[in-house]
C-alpha cells in the first residue's frame, strides 16, 4: 500500500511535467477529487489598485467553472471576498467556511450575494492553501467542489502539492513571458502600452512620432506574436505576461 | 563573503567560532526557545560541532551575520537521530548528500519575515558553490513550510521527505533539495551579483586547490 508521501510524490511529479495551467490543474484536481475538490484557481493577491483587466495578470492557474471567474472579475469581487481577505491575513490553509468571520460588516451585503452566486456554480465549499513568493508576495491555491470530505490527514498533502502547483504555474508563466518578450521589438511594446491606455492608432503615431501606417503595423505584429485575435486580448495578454505595466 | 571552515579547524579560529556559537544561541535559544540548548555562557554548541562537520561563516565588517552547518549524511545527523519523526521511512544517506542544520541570519540583516535578504541568499548561494565545488549535490533540509516555494522558485529540485510537524515555534518539513549549475545561476540573478560568495580557509583551502589539480 502507498504511504501518504508516495501518493504526494506522485502527484507532484505529474504537476513537474505539466506544460500548462491546464495540466497543472488536473494533475492537482486528479488527486484532491477524492475529497470533493474537483477545480482549482491559482494566483498571487491584487492591490487595491488593481481593477479590471490588472486583476487578471494575478491569475496563474483559472480553472473555475464557466462563467464564475468572469463573473467575478467584472463584479470585483477581489476586493470583498472573505477567502481573499483570509489568505492575506493568516498563511495557515484553511477550509472555506473558516473564513466567514473575515466578511466585513459594510459588504456583507455584496459578500453574501457572491457566496449564493458561487453555489450556482457549483462553488459550495473548497479548501485555501497561501503561500509568499520569492520576491514576498501572498500567493494561494483555491480548490472547490460541490460536496467536500477532507480527512484529517489530507490538509498536509494538499498543502504540500498545491506549493508545488504554484511553483510550476510561476515557473510556466516565466517561461512564456521569455518567449515572447524576446520575439516583441521595443517598438511594439511600446505601442502596446498606449493601447492599454485607450489611445487610437492615429493617437499612438502622434504620440511616437510616426505614420498611422507604421503604428497599425507595430500593433498587428503585437497581435500576432501574442496569439490575440484582437486589441483588448492582445492588451490583455500583455499585461497578464508583465510585458507592459 | 562566506567562510568555510572545516570543523578541524575549528580550534584556529577562535574568534570567528565564539561569535558562530553565540549567534547560534542568540537565534535558536533566545528568539526560536529550543531551551534544551540553552547555555550558561551564552554560547550553543551541540553533539553535532564534529571535526567533520563544515561551517559557513557569513561575514560583514568582520562582524559574524549568517551561519549555516553542514554534516555528512553518513554520519549521525538531526534527521537521523534528533528528529526521526519528519522523516516517512529511512532517513537518506549518501556520500554526496550533506545536511544543512542551523541556518540563521542576525535580526538586523533580515528583510522581515516574508523577505529572504542579502545574508539569507547569501548563505543558499554559499552552499550551493561549495556543493558544486566539493562534490556534494542535494542536501537535506529541515526548514518552515514557506521555504518550500522559495526552493521550487530558486530552480533547487525539491523532494519533500515527510509532511510539516510542529517544532517549538515552527512548522517544519524535512527536504531534500538537489541542485546544478542552473540553481547556482537562478541564485545569482536573484542576488544581482554573479561573483563566488564562499572562501575556504585552513584545511578546506587545501583541500579545494587538491580537488582543483
Amino acid at each position: 500500500m502507498a504511504t501518504a508521501l508516495d501518493q504526494t510524490l506522485d502527484v507532484i511529479a505529474r504537476i513537474d511535467k505539466a506544460i500548462s495551467p491546464q495540466e497543472i490543474c488536473d494533475g492537482l484536481t486528479h488527486f484532491t477529487s477524492d475529497f470533493g475538490l474537483d477545480c482549482m484557481i491559482a494566483g498571487t493577491m491584487p492591490s487595491p489598485r488593481d481593477h479590471g483587466k490588472a486583476q487578471e495578470q494575478h491569475l496563474l492557474v483559472s480553472e473555475f467553472p464557466n462563467g464564475w471567474m468572469e463573473r467575478y472579475l467584472r463584479k470585483e469581487y477581489v476586493f470583498i471576498d472573505p477567502i481573499i481577505r483570509r489568505i492575506q491575513s493568516d498563511l495557515a490553509p484553511f477550509h472555506w467556511l473558516e473564513a466567514l468571520p473575515y466578511i466585513q460588516d459594510e459588504t456583507a451585503g455584496v459578500a453574501t450575494r457572491m457566496l449564493n452566486e458561487a453555489c450556482e456554480f457549483n462553488l459550495k465549499a473548497g479548501f485555501a492553501v497561501p503561500m509568499i513568493t520569492l520576491d514576498g508576495t501572498i500567493a494561494a491555491v483555491s480548490l472547490g467542489g460541490e460536496k467536500t470530505d477532507i480527512p484529517p490527514h489530507a490538509p498536509a498533502m494538499i498543502s504540500m502539492v498545491s506549493t508545488f502547483a504554484i511553483g510550476r504555474a510561476i515557473e510556466l508563466r516565466s517561461r512564456e513571458r521569455k518567449r515572447i518578450e524576446a520575439r516583441l521589438t521595443p517598438r511594439e511594446i511600446e505601442c502596446l502600452k498606449w493601447a492599454a491606455e485607450g489611445k487610437t492608432e492615429w493617437e499612438i503615431s502622434v504620440i511616437l512620432s510616426i505614420s498611422e501606417h507604421t503604428a497599425d503595423k507595430h500593433l498587428a505584429n503585437a497581435h500576432r506574436k501574442l496569439k490575440a485575435a484582437n486589441r483588448p486580448q492582445a492588451v490583455a495578454n500583455a499585461i497578464r505576461l508583465g510585458l507592459i505595466p | 563573503m562566506i567562510y568555510v571552515v572545516s570543523g578541524k579547524d575549528a580550534d584556529q579560529y577562535p574568534d570567528l567560532m565564539q561569535q558562530v556559537h553565540r549567534l547560534r544561541h542568540d537565534v535558536f535559544v533566545d528568539e526560536l526557545g529550543w531551551s534544551d540548548l540553552a547555555n550558561d555562557d551564552r554560547m550553543e554548541t551541540d553533539q553535532f560541532d564534529r571535526p567533520d562537520a563544515i561551517h559557513h561563516i557569513s561575514v560583514r565588517d568582520d562582524k559574524v551575520v549568517g551561519y549555516q552547518r553542514m554534516l555528512p549524511t553518513l554520519k549521525p545527523h538531526l534527521l537521523s537521530d534528533v528528529f526521526p519523526e519528519l522523516c516517512e521511512g529511512k532517513a537518506p544517506r549518501a556520500i554526496d548528500l550533506y545536511e544543512l542544520t542551523r541556518y540563521c541570519v542576525a535580526p538586523a540583516y533580515r528583510e522581515g519575515r516574508r523577505g529572504v535578504g542579502s545574508v539569507g541568499s547569501e548563505l543558499l548561494t554559499g552552499f550551493v558553490e561549495w556543493g558544486l565545488d566539493s562534490g556534494v549535490n542535494r542536501i537535506i533540509i529541515e526548514f518552515e513550510t514557506i521555504w518550500v516555494l522559495r526552493a521550487l522558485q530558486l530552480k533547487f529540485l525539491v523532494r519533500p521527505l515527510g509532511f510539516e510537524t510542529r517544532i517549538g515555534k515552527q512548522k517544519i518539513v524535512a527536504t531534500q533539495l538537489g541542485f546544478n549549475r542552473a540553481t547556482l545561476k537562478a541564485l545569482r540573478e536573484y542576488q544581482g551579483h554573479h561573483n563566488p560568495v564562499v572562501s575556504y580557509l585552513g584545511e578546506m583551502e587545501v583541500e579545494q586547490k587538491a580537488l582543483a589539480s
